[in-house]
């Protein structure tokens, strides 16, 4: 297939930016993925697992939040924050999903709910993509 | 009279003084370097954003939009005060603070009272203790492991003061980072956005995923703020350890010409006092003879 380039920012770095042949993102309504020559669109991305082809092999990220533009032959991932698989601590995410499971499970009106299942959809992400690297 | 034991004392102390802010300015350069690394980090995602923004905006009835337009007066303003979490970094947190109070004047003067504050940084809020003001949420203690994910959660808090009290803005006053040596105390509207802050960009007709332009604009437009914040923390991070640097340095200075002048004033001390047993001892050999 016909590379393009994709590139991938978050607030701290850029996370990737150089020619791709396919990209598979999680729209808020679905995973969806992307060929060259796609139509413009622009999709809310939702905590989820990315992956990308290039030239040799395919690379997953875990991505949590932001946006995808499609315009023309560039593909821009605009996230909240995203990493490698390679780079995930499987140990904090599973203190992480500890901490927000606790949370939900003590039921205090004080928490905020919707900030903690955020938290354990994260956590549980980076920890199934953890293991299936390995 | 200072006995030579005390001026002594103080020589080490002052010696001491020199060493420990010595050591700060060190301190606060390396963690200007890394705020700045950060500051740089943080711009292709800002510019990435912006003219996504822009492109949707500009399909979009920009007026309709709540955070694009300024609320109906009479529900006063908003204001974000940053200052920094640690002292001893010059008159970083004071100039701010004295901002903070003729800004209250100001609005109060255009009849947009009452002015009600987030304040961010234990600076911030400790005065604010002391001088009681209408304020609708604090943060503090962050600056230290500054990250994207607290200036979102600050966002969002002032987002919905925005959206539901109503202020007709939502101002900032924070430290800008201008260079190693120089800060910008810097008063500016958040909210609404302008919509010239957003690059004209090409019109592009997207496929919108949810399909609906303005839901996607809104969570654009949060997330813009939530950079901004997140920005405008960063900026105030390197702006105090800049301002720290330097009041370590003038510090340092001061207690090397403390020192010397107290060195003299030792050496004096030490002269008059031989000078004097010398004459006491004399004054015994004649009273002898």
């Amino acid at each position: 297939m016909k590379p393009y380039t994709l590139r991938i920012v978050t607030p701290t770095r850029e996370v990737f930016n150089a020619d791709v042949e396919h990209v598979r993102l999680p729209g808020l309504q679905g995973y969806f993925g992307v060929w060259a020559s796609h139509a413009p669109f622009l999709a809310i991305l939702d905590v989820g697992a990315a992956e990308f082809r290039a030239g040799t092999g395919t690379r997953y990220l875990s991505l949590s939040g932001g946006y995808a533009e499609v315009l023309g032959n560039r593909v821009t991932v605009i996230a909240r924050s995203a990493e490698y698989v390679e780079e995930i601590d499987a140990k904090r995410a599973e203190s992480a999903r500890k901490r927000a499971a606790d949370r939900l499970m003590a039921h205090d009106p004080g928490t905020d709910l919707a900030r903690a299942q955020a938290a354990l959809r994260r956590s549980i992400l980076r920890l199934n993509l953890s293991r299936t690297a390995r | 009279m200072a006995t030579l034991r005390d001026i002594k004392k103080r020589i080490r102390a002052v010696k001491n003084i020199e060493k420990i802010t010595r050591a700060m300015k060190m301190v606060a350069a390396a963690k200007l370097r890394k705020a700045q690394e950060r500051m740089m980090a943080a711009r292709p995602y800002a510019r990435h954003l912006r003219s996504v923004i822009a492109s949707v905006a500009a399909r979009v009835p920009a007026d309709v939009h709540p955070l694009l337009r300024p609320n109906p007066p009479g529900q006063g303003v908003s204001a974000l005060v940053v200052t920094a979490d640690r002292g001893l970094c010059g008159s970083f947190n004071a100039a701010i603070l004295r901002r903070t109070r003729r800004f209250i004047a100001e609005q109060e003067q255009d009849g947009q009272a009452p002015v009600r504050f987030y304040l961010a940084g234990r600076k911030a809020a400790a005065y604010f203790k002391a001088h009681p003001a209408d304020t609708f949420g604090t943060t503090q203690d962050f600056f230290r492991d500054l990250n994207f994910m607290h200036g979102a959660k600050v966002a969002e808090q002032l987002v919905t003061d925005y959206l539901t009290r109503r202020p007709s803005r939502l101002h900032v006053i924070y430290n800008e980072f201008k260079s190693a040596v120089a800060q910008k105390l810097v008063v500016e509207s958040l909210l609404p956005f302008s919509p010239e802050s957003f690059p004209a960009a090409e019109r592009s007709d997207y496929i919108y995923e949810p399909a609906d332009p303005s839901a996607v604009l809104t969570s654009l437009l949060k997330l813009h703020l939530e950079v901004q914040i997140y920005t405008i923390f960063l900026e105030s991070y390197a702006a105090e350890q800049a301002a720290r640097m330097t009041a370590m340095e003038n510090a340092a200075d001061n207690a090397v010409e403390l020192n010397a002048d107290l060195t003299l004033a030792y050496n004096r001390a030490r002269q008059a006092g031989i000078t004097k047993e010398i004459a006491e001892i004399v004054g015994g050999a004649e009273a002898l003879k």
